[in-house]
């Protein structure tokens, strides 16, 4: 079976010559280099791994290869961005070691973060400060260890705790 | 008694302390609820008419590298969120700032305390620098391309689960008019300096 590329639950943004693809599903981002986002565009279910390889070769003039194109799709499948059955794994270390070489010289890479949740992106207090802060300067804000507790005073306390 | 929901966050006689944690709650909310602006957590001064946007997590050092800039003469914006409309300019959000170094744990200052002023008008962004605080090491960051400068957007911006096509689209306009770098960084004061540097080369 022929990679495909997964369209469904996707935001997809070109930005010169970076691709940034947003997962609404799985709340990831990820940004696919030149080499990598033509490889992930020529995934049309339809291209071998051979004629994948030519297509990015005329869109980038990068000579890619097979072995190129077979790291660029384990890449883009460790980020699910394809559809379909999982691609074989590489089983021998020498194998594997030469596929590492080669994403070193050939600039296929996907960067990737976990979207941060609402209380990810917001300032903490962690709770080894916040009991050591005398209890007028309370900072009020969700403890760092269990964001659902905040850094109060603390009953009778001379020192402020996580409540 | 304060409660948010069904929960009760406080019993105190201390309104203070109420305010407080009601502020910090409604904060939160405004940031994940908003519509037409982006929430990205980070700290913000303006200098020479640009925005210099530090984002990072809490802890990262961005009140201390904030304090630095303003100790240096710039115009205080925030030091928890960079408010950024559709056409990427950042919007003031000036609480107090909150010092977390040891002699000064918990303190809240004022941008007054620190002998400057607090920028009023949106402003475009001349550097977004994500810097980490780490002891002894040497402010030299590396520029991110614009692909990489956006993911490391998107990892600080409050609401990119709820909205993430409206935060990619502020970025995209923000992203390309702006010097966007990444290090770590010792002292403060010495990251500043290059920052306003910086600014300064740019607008030539």
């Amino acid at each position: 079976m022929n990679p495909r590329a997964r369209v469904q639950g996707l935001v997809v943004r070109r930005l010169k010559d970076e691709t940034l693809v947003y997962d609404l599903k799985r709340h990831r981002a990820h940004c696919l280099g030149l080499v990598t986002a033509e490889v992930w565009q020529a995934c049309d279910g339809a291209r071998t791994v051979a004629e994948i390889a030519a297509a990015v070769e005329a869109a980038t003039g990068h000579v890619l290869g097979e072995d190129g194109v077979g790291l660029a799709l384990l890449r883009l499948e460790r980020a699910r961005l394809l559809e379909g059955p999982r691609l074989p794994l590489p089983t021998s270390p020498a194998r594997r070691a030469a596929l590492r070489l080669l994403a070193v010289g050939s600039g296929i890479a996907v960067a990737s973060i976990v979207a941060p949740t609402p209380a990810q992106a917001a300032s903490c207090t962690p709770s080894g400060q916040c009991v050591v802060m005398p209890n007028t300067l309370c900072t009020g804000l969700p403890c760092c260890e269990n964001v659902a507790l905040h850094c109060t005073k603390k009953a009778n306390g001379s020192n402020c705790s996580c409540n | 008694v304060l409660y948010a929901g069904a929960r009760q966050l406080l019993r105190t006689h201390d309104r203070d302390e109420v305010l407080r944690l009601l502020r910090s709650h409604l904060e939160q909310a405004v940031a994940e609820l908003a519509r037409t602006r982006v929430f990205v957590h980070a700290g913000v001064v303006g200098w020479k008419g640009r925005a210099i946007v530090l984002p990072g997590s809490s802890h990262a050092g961005k009140s201390s590298l904030v304090a630095a800039l303003l100790r240096l003469g710039a115009e205080y914006y925030s030091d928890e969120y960079a408010v950024i409309d559709a056409r990427g300019r950042v919007h003031p959000f000036p609480r107090p700032l909150l010092l977390r170094d040891e002699s000064e744990l918990g303190r809240a200052v004022t941008a007054g305390d620190l002998g400057t002023s607090t920028g009023r008008r949106s402003l475009p962004v001349g550097i977004v620098a994500l810097a980490r605080y780490e002891a002894g090491a040497a402010w030299r960051p590396q520029t991110l391309t614009p692909g990489r400068a956006v993911l490391d957007l998107l990892a600080h911006t409050v609401m990119v689960r709820r909205q993430p096509e409206q935060a990619v689209s502020a970025f995209e306009q923000l992203v390309p008019r702006s010097l966007v770098v990444k290090g770590t960084r010792g002292e403060a004061v010495d990251a500043a300096r290059w920052l306003l540097e910086a600014v300064e080369e740019r607008r030539g």
